[in-house]
C-alpha cells in the first residue's frame, strides 16, 4: 500500500526529526507531537528523554493482573498466626485504629481459615486458595508492605492506575506508552482487557491518558468480534468497495494536503488510516488461537468452564506481548468481584479457583519461551481487607497494609519483601506506596520515574506525582 | 514611672526602655510571636511586628493598652488566662515579667525601626516580581505605522508593527469561501449550510462581511460555541465521576445559563461575579443561583466515610480550578508548599482557599421565579395543611425504623465524626456542619431506601399501607415539584478556619497573593447569612487592577480565533509560560476589555474583522517567515486547524441536514442535536467526542490536545455513527438532485466543504459514481458520500 505514503517533498521539520527519532517510537506518538502538542515538545526537548532508557531496562512489556475489588492478603500470601488467636475479640488497643467504608469499627476480628504452606526452593508462604501460583513462587518477589490511600473502590483502582485517588491524570500504561512508545506500530501500545467487559469500576478512565493526549490511552481489547471497537465496518461491505472507498479517500486527502505544504498533521491523518488498515489484520491475527497448541491452552485452563475467560485473555496477553505491546492489564473480577464485604470463603474460593490456574498458566508459558525475562508481570488489587470482619463471615477495604507480587522482567523470585503488623492491618516494614511501586514498575522498564516528565499547565507532572522510589529490593542481591 | 500612657516619658527611662526593648522585647517577640503575627501571617488578624499594628490589635480587639498591663489582652494571652499564647509552649515567668515591665513603661518601640511594610521583601527575588503578568496592565498606544495600507484596525497595526521589526510581511487575503467557513466555525461553531455560502460567495464585500460578522455573533448558535470554551475550563459534567458516577439531573442549568451569558454578552466581570457568589447578592434571581452551578462541579462520591479527607478535596479542588479559570495560575503545588517556579506561597494557596471556606452544598433550592416560588410555597402549604394529620401518624409509625436506621448510618462515619452528627445542628461550629452536611446526604439516602410495607410487622403494616393510601388521596392538591438548582450557601457569617498544613495551626485569611503586595481583603459579612468572603474574592477578580483577568480572558478568545494564544499557555500565566508574543497587543485588548464594559461580543468583533485574522493559512509573502518563526508566533499567516470534538460531529450533522437546532434543556444520550447537549457522563463520555480529545471534565482544561490516532479512523470509516450520516447526507442530496450527477457532486462537497468542486474533482466522482450501464450507481454514491465525511477537508479549517 505505498500508496499511501507521501515521499515527496517531505521535509522533515525540527518537530518530526525530534518526535521519530529514536527507536520504537511509533506514529501513534509522533503524531500528538505533531499536532502541535507545545507541553510534550517541550517536555521532549527538556531531557524528558522519551523512547530513550534512563538506565539498562530490565522489562520491555508490563502485564498487569489486576484482581478488581481487594484481594485479602490475609488469605493469599500473608499468613497472620496471630489474627487466628484473636480472633472473636475486637481490635486490641495495641493497634492504630483505621476508617473504614463500611464502618463496622467494632467487629470482632476474623479468623483466617486457609492452610499455609512453604513453596518452591525459597519456601514463600502461599494458601490453599492459590496451589497453582503457589508453584510458581521461585519467579515471584511477593510484596507484603504495600500501602494505598483509596478507601473505597473508585479511588483505590483509580490511584492504583493513574497515582491519585481523583481521576484525570494520565494512567501508568499511557506513561509507559508515552515514555517508551509501541514496538509494534499494527498494534496499540497499551491495550486493556476486562473478563466482564465494561463492568469495571470507574470504567475507559481507569486506562484514558489524562491530562496527555488521548493518543497515549490504552485500548480495550474485547471479547468479541471484532475485538477492537470499530476495528470492522458497522454493516458488512464487499471487501471491493472498502477498497475503493479506501482509495477514493486517499486520492482526495492526497489532493488536499498536497496544496497545503503537505502538513504534517495531514501526513499523519492519511498514515492513520493506513494504519488502522493494518490494525485491521494484525488485531484478528493476534487474537487468533489457532496456532496454539491444546496443550498451550490447557495450561492457561483453558479447558475448564471456571478458566476459560481470565485463561483466555491471559493467553492473550502473552500473545500481545509477543507482538511488542507495551503494556497490558487484564482484570480479573472486574466490576469489584474480589469485593468480600461478607461470606469471604465463597467469594475468594470462586475468585481463585478461576484466576488462579491461568495465573500460573501464564508464568509457566512465559517462562518456557524466554519470554519471563523481559516482561513484568504485576499481580495484585487496589486494597487488601481488614483482619476485622463485616458482617461475620466478610473482611472490609484495607489500602493500610496489603500484598502485590511481581515476577518476570528482571524481578528476582523466590522473595518476600515488607510485612504488615501481627494481623495484618498495617504495613509496618518495607513499606511500598503505590507510588513506589509505579516507581518500581518503570524502573523495571528502564525509566527513572523522576525523569519522565510531561509539562501541563506549567507543572511538570510525573507518574508518580514527585513521590515515590522504586524498590530496589526487587533486583535481589 | 508615668502614671499614664500619654503622658512623655522622661528621657532617662526611654533611654532604659528602648534598651529593653530591642535587647529584650524585640528578640522575645520576633522568636515567639512573628511566625503567626507577622509579616507573612497575621492570625486573627492580628500582627505584632509594629507598634501601630499591635494598638490596632486584631479579631479580639487592641493587643495592648500602653501602661495598662492589666487591661492588657496580650498579657492575659501570654498568662494563658483567655487566649493561650503562644500555643506550642508558654513562656517563661522572666518573659512575662519583662512583656509586663514593657507594657507599663508605655510600651515604647522607637519609630525608627518600625516595620510599615506590609510584606517582607525577602520572600521574593526580583526575577520574581518583574514576571509580566504581575504587572499592572498598561494603557498602551497603538503603533503609528506609515505606508500602511494592510491594517483594517488597531489590532492589525500591532501585528503588523512587529512583523516589519522582523522584516517579515502578512499573507495574502484567504479567499472568501475559506473565510467564511473559518468565521462560521470559529464563531458558531457550524459550518454555514449551502445556502449560506452562496449567499455570501454572491457577494463577498467588505459590508457583507462585516453583516456575517453580526449575524453570527446574534445567532443563538454562537452562545453554544463559546460556552463550549467555557465549559471545557470548569470542567463541567453532567455526572459525580466516582464509582456510581452518579447523574446530576440539573446540572444542565448551569450549561444553559452559560450559553445565555454569552448570547446576552453578559459583561465579563458580572459573569464571574455571578459564578462565584450568585447567592450572595440581596434576593437573587434563578439566574444568579443558576450560575453558582460553578461551585458545584466538583467530582463526588456518595459513599466516602472519610468526610474529612473528602470536603477537604473538594476545596482543594475548587481552589486550584478557580486559579486556573480566572486568574491562569497553577497553584496546586502550593497545597503542599511554596511554588518551585511561580511566586506562590503555601499562604497563599489557602488565601484563595479560605474565600470558598464557607460554602454549603444544597440541591433544594427551586428554581422559580418569586412569584412562581409563592404559588409554589402557596400551593404546597395547601398540601401540608390537609395532609397534617395523616402525615403526623404515619411518621409516629416509622419513627422507630427511621431512628434506627439513622443510627445505623450514623455508626459507619469515623468515631470523631459521630458525636458532631448527634449533637444539636445548632451546637455544631461552622466547620462541624459542614461535615456532618457530606455525611447526612449518605444516611438520607441510606433512609430513602427504607421500605416500611417490609420493616414494619403486623398491624402496623396494614396501618400504615392504610395511611399511605390515605396520602395519596391528597395528590391533586400538591404542586408539581420544581426543578432543583445545584447551588451553594454559606455555612453561615462565620467562616470556618482555613488552616495551613504543617503551620502549627495557623490560619490563611482572605487576601490578596503576596507578591502583589498581600493585601488583606476586606470582607464584609452579608444579612444573608453568607459570610461575604466569595463576593470579596469576585471583587478582587473583576477589579480592573486585577493583572490577570483580563489578560486569561482576551487570551483565551485569542487562542480559539487565532489558533493559538498570544500565550500560549492559557492557564499558566507563570514563570514557566513562554512570554507573550505580542505584549502591548495584549494589554492594549485586555485595557480596553476591562475598561470599556468587559464585553466578549466587542472582542470577537476587533478579532476577526482584522486582516491578521482574514490571512491565508498557505500563501505567506516569503519564505524567509517560515524560516524565522516555524511557530507562527508573529502571525504572518493563518493557522491551519483541525476542528474539534464538537465541530467534527456538529459538520457532519450539518452537511447530512439532520440537525436538530432546537436550544437548551437537559443532556440527552442520543440524538441529532448539537454536541453540548449531549449528556456528560464522566465515566462513559460519548466515544466520538472522546476520540477526538473532548475536555474531559476531570481538571480544567485551557487547550485541548489535539491527537491523530488509527482510533479516530477506525471510527470514522467503520463506526456506526459516521456510517448513519453518511447514509442520510447521500440520501438527502439523492432527493435533491435525483438525476444530475454533477449537481449531485456539487450540493454534497458544498455541505461537506463549503466550496464547489473542480473540474478534476468532477471528472472523478464521475468515474467512482458511474455504473457500467451509465446511470448513478447508488451504493458508489453512498460510498462517495461517507468518503466525504471522512476526509481531511472537512476535518480542517484553512
Amino acid at each position: 500500500m505505498d500508496h499511501f505514503i507521501h515521499p515527496e517533498s517531505r521535509q522533515l521539520d525540527r518537530r518530526q526529526m525530534l518526535a521519530s527519532s529514536g527507536t520504537g517510537f511509533g506514529l501513534l506518538a509522533l503524531s500528538g507531537l505533531l499536532a502541535g502538542d507545545q507541553q510534550s515538545i517541550r517536555a521532549a526537548e527538556s531531557g524528558a528523554i522519551r523512547s530513550t532508557a534512563h538506565h539498562s531496562p530490565r522489562a520491555t512489556s508490563v502485564i498487569f493482573l489486576f484482581m478488581e475489588g481487594g484481594p485479602s492478603h490475609i488469605d493469599l500470601f500473608d499468613p497472620k498466626p496471630k489474627l487466628n488467636e484473636l480472633a472473636g475479640k475486637p481490635l486490641p488497643d495495641s493497634f492504630q485504629p483505621v476508617i473504614t467504608p463500611m464502618g463496622e469499627y467494632d467487629a470482632p476480628l476474623l479468623a483466617s481459615r486457609r492452610r499455609w504452606q512453604q513453596h518452591g526452593e525459597c519456601g514463600t508462604w502461599v494458601s490453599d486458595w492459590l496451589p497453582h501460583t503457589a508453584t510458581c513462587v521461585d519467579d515471584i518477589a511477593v510484596l507484603r508492605g504495600c500501602w494505598a490511600n483509596g478507601l473505597n473502590h473508585s479511588n483505590g483502582v483509580c490511584q492504583m492506575n493513574t497515582g491519585s485517588i481523583i481521576g484525570g491524570r494520565p494512567s501508568l500504561g499511557a506513561w509507559v506508552n508515552y515514555g517508551l512508545g509501541s514496538e509494534n506500530e499494527n498494534m496499540p501500545a497499551f491495550v486493556v482487557m476486562e473478563d466482564n467487559p465494561g463492568k469495571v469500576i470507574n470504567g475507559p478512565r481507569n486506562w484514558s491518558a489524562g491530562f496527555m493526549p488521548g493518543s497515549y490511552q490504552g485500548t480495550p481489547l474485547l471479547n468479541s468480534d471484532p475485538p477492537i471497537r470499530d476495528l470492522q465496518p458497522a454493516i458488512e461491505v464487499p471487501s471491493q468497495r472498502l477498497a475503493r472507498q479506501r482509495e477514493l479517500l486517499a486520492r482526495l486527502n492526497r489532493r488536499h494536503a498536497a496544496s497545503r505544504d503537505n502538513d504534517s498533521r495531514l501526513e499523519a491523518r492519511i498514515e492513520s488510516y493506513e494504519l488502522a488498515f493494518r490494525m485491521q489484520l494484525a488485531a484478528p491475527e493476534a487474537v487468533n488461537f489457532a496456532s496454539e497448541t491444546a496443550e498451550t491452552q490447557n495450561l492457561y485452563g483453558m479447558d475448564q468452564d471456571a478458566t476459560r475467560v481470565f485463561g483466555r485473555n491471559c493467553l492473550l496477553a502473552r500473545r500481545l506481548v509477543e507482538r511488542g505491546v507495551r503494556f497490558v492489564q487484564l482484570y480479573h473480577g472486574s466490576g469489584s468481584k474480589w469485593d468480600a464485604h461478607s461470606g469471604i470463603e465463597s467469594n475468594h474460593a470462586t475468585n481463585c479457583a478461576a484466576s488462579d490456574k491461568p495465573v500460573a498458566g501464564l508464568l509457566k508459558d512465559l517462562k518456557r519461551r524466554g519470554l519471563l525475562d523481559q516482561t513484568l508481570v504485576v499481580w495484585g488489587g487496589e486494597f487488601g481487607r481488614t483482619p476485622m470482619s463485616e458482617k461475620g463471615t466478610g473482611r472490609d477495604h484495607n489500602p493500610y497494609g496489603f500484598t502485590i507480587w511481581m515476577a518476570g522482567g528482571g524481578v528476582a523470585g523466590g522473595q518476600v519483601i515488607g510485612n504488615t503488623d501481627e494481623i495484618g492491618l498495617h504495613a509496618i516494614e518495607d513499606r511500598l506506596h503505590v507510588h513506589d511501586l509505579h516507581a518500581s514498575i518503570l524502573y523495571m522498564l528502564g525509566i527513572d520515574h523522576s525523569q519522565l516528565v510531561y509539562l501541563h499547565q506549567g507543572r511538570p507532572e510525573r507518574a508518580t506525582i514527585n513521590e515515590g522510589q522504586p524498590c530496589l529490593k526487587l533486583l535481589g542481591s | 514611672m508615668p502614671t499614664s500612657a500619654k503622658e512623655p516619658v522622661a528621657a532617662e527611662s526611654l533611654q532604659h526602655a528602648e534598651r529593653l526593648f530591642e535587647n529584650e522585647i524585640r528578640p522575645l517577640l520576633a522568636d515567639t510571636c512573628f511566625r503567626c503575627h507577622g509579616p507573612k501571617r497575621q492570625k486573627g488578624k492580628l500582627r505584632l511586628d509594629s507598634r501601630e499594628a499591635i494598638l490596632r490589635g486584631g479579631e479580639s480587639g487592641p493587643a495592648l493598652l500602653p501602661g495598662k498591663p492589666a487591661e492588657s489582652l496580650l498579657m492575659e494571652a501570654i498568662r494563658h488566662e483567655s487566649l493561650e499564647m503562644p500555643p506550642d509552649k508558654k513562656l517563661s515567668d522572666r518573659q512575662v515579667a519583662l512583656i509586663e515591665q514593657w507594657i507599663q513603661s508605655g510600651a515604647v518601640w522607637p519609630q525608627t525601626r518600625s516595620t510599615r511594610k506590609t510584606r517582607p521583601d525577602d520572600s521574593f527575588t526580583s526575577e520574581d516580581r518583574a514576571l509580566w503578568s504581575l504587572q499592572p496592565i498598561e494603557q498602551v498606544s497603538v503603533p503609528r505605522l506609515k505606508r500602511d495600507d494592510w491594517s483594517r484596525n488597531d489590532v492589525d497595526r500591532f501585528v503588523l508593527a512587529q512583523l516589519r521589526v522582523n522584516q517579515l510581511q502578512p499573507s495574502a487575503a484567504a479567499e472568501p469561501h475559506i473565510l467564511l467557513r473559518r468565521l462560521y466555525l470559529d464563531l458558531i461553531g457550524l459550518p454555514p449550510t449551502a445556502e449560506q455560502i452562496s449567499r455570501f460567495l454572491a457577494d463577498p464585500s467588505e459590508q457583507a462581511y462585516q453583516q456575517v460578522i453580526k449575524e453570527l455573533l446574534a445567532s443563538p448558535h454562537y452562545g453554544e460555541r463559546w460556552a463550549r470554551h467555557w465549559l471545557d475550563l470548569v470542567r463541567y459534567a453532567e455526572s459525580d465521576g466516582y464509582k456510581a458516577d452518579g447523574y446530576r439531573p440539573n446540572a444542565w442549568r448551569y450549561r444553559d445559563y452559560v450559553i445565555a451569558a454569552f448570547n446576552d454578552d453578559k459583561p465579563y466581570d458580572q459573569f464571574v461575579s455571578q459564578q462565584l457568589a450568585g447567592d450572595e447578592v440581596t434576593s437573587p434571581t434563578v439566574e444568579d443561583l443558576a450560575a453558582t452551578g460553578y461551585l458545584r462541579l466538583w467530582i463526588y462520591e456518595y459513599n466516602q466515610r472519610d468526610v474529612r479527607t473528602q470536603w477537604q478535596t473538594i476545596l482543594n479542588d475548587l481552589t486550584d480550578v478557580t486559579a486556573d479559570v480566572f486568574l491562569g495560575l497553577g497553584v496546586s503545588c502550593a497545597r503542599c508548599h511554596d511554588h518551585k517556579f511561580d511566586p506562590i506561597l503555601q499562604q497563599d494557596y489557602y488565601q484563595l482557599q479560605s474565600y470558598f471556606v464557607a460554602i454549603l452544598p444544597r440541591d433544594d433550592l427551586p428554581l422559580l421565579d418569586q412569584e412562581k416560588t409563592r404559588a409554589y410555597q402557596q400551593q404546597q402549604d395547601k398540601w401540608l395543611e390537609a395532609t397534617a394529620a395523616v402525615r403526623r401518624q404515619l411518621a409516629e409509625l416509622e419513627a422507630d425504623t427511621r431512628q434506627q436506621a439513622a443510627e445505623g448510618a450514623t455508626n459507619k462515619f469515623p468515631r470523631d465524626i459521630r458525636p458532631m452528627m448527634r449533637k444539636p445542628a445548632e451546637q455544631r461550629d461552622p466547620f462541624e456542619s459542614q461535615l456532618v452536611a457530606m455525611a447526612d446526604r449518605q444516611v438520607v439516602r441510606e433512609l430513602e431506601l427504607l421500605d416500611f410495607s417490609k420493616s414494619l410487622k403486623g398491624e402496623a403494616v396494614t396501618q400504615w399501607q392504610q395511611l399511605s393510601e390515605q396520602l395519596k388521596q391528597f395528590d391533586h392538591l400538591r404542586p408539581q415539584q420544581p426543578e432543583m438548582a445545584l447551588t451553594v450557601r454559606d455555612v453561615g457569617i462565620e467562616a470556618p478556619a482555613t488552616i495551613i498544613p504543617g503551620s502549627g495551626g495557623v490560619e490563611a485569611l482572605p487576601g490578596e497573593l503576596a507578591v502583589l503586595g498581600g493585601r488583606p481583603a476586606e470582607v464584609t459579612p452579608l444579612p444573608t447569612g453568607s459570610s461575604g468572603r466569595r463576593t470579596a474574592l469576585a471583587d478582587w477578580i473583576t477589579s480592573p487592577d486585577n493583572p490577570f483577568t483580563a489578560r486569561v480572558l482576551v487570551n483565551r478568545l485569542w487562542q480559539q480565533h487565532f489558533g493559538q494564544g498570544l500565550v500560549m499557555t492559557p492557564n499558566d500565566f507563570g514563570t514557566l509560560a513562554t512570554p507573550p508574543s505580542h505584549p502591548a497587543l495584549l494589554d492594549y485588548l485586555a485595557w480596553r476589555f476591562s475598561h470599556e464594559g468587559w464585553s466578549i461580543k466587542q472582542l470577537h468583533q476587533l478579532m476577526t474583522s482584522s486582516a491578521t485574522y482574514r490571512q491565508s493559512c498557505w500563501q505567506p509573502a516569503s519564505l524567509a517567515a517560515v524560516e524565522l518563526d516555524p511557530d507562527n508566533r508573529l502571525l504572518w499567516k493563518a493557522n491551519f486547524r483541525r476542528l474539534d470534538a464538537e465541530q467534527i460531529r456538529d459538520s457532519m450533522l450539518v452537511a447530512s441536514g439532520e440537525l436538530d437546532r432546537s436550544t437548551g434543556g437537559p443532556g440527552e444520550v442520543e440524538h441529532v442535536r448539537r454536541s453540548i447537549y449531549l449528556r456528560v457522563i464522566r465515566n462513559e463520555r460519548d466515544p466520538l467526542l472522546a476520540g477526538f480529545d473532548a475536555a474531559d471534565g476531570f481538571t480544567s482544561t485551557g487547550r485541548r490536545n489535539v491527537t491523530t490516532t488509527p482510533n479516530q479512523a477506525l471510527m470514522l470509516i467503520n463506526g456506526n455513527w459516521v456510517l448513519e450520516r453518511s447514509m442520510a447526507l447521500a440520501s438527502s442530496v439523492r432527493e435533491a438532485r435525483p438525476d444530475d450527477l454533477a449537481a449531485r457532486v456539487r450540493l454534497a462537497m458544498l455541505s461537506c466543504f463549503a466550496r464547489q468542486p473542480t473540474t478534476a474533482e468532477l471528472e472523478e466522482a464521475t468515474g467512482f459514481l458511474l455504473g457500467d450501464d451509465n446511470t448513478i450507481n447508488e451504493q458508489a454514491w453512498q460510498d462517495y458520500c461517507h468518503v466525504l465525511l471522512n476526509s481531511n477537508e472537512l476535518l480542517y479549517i484553512d
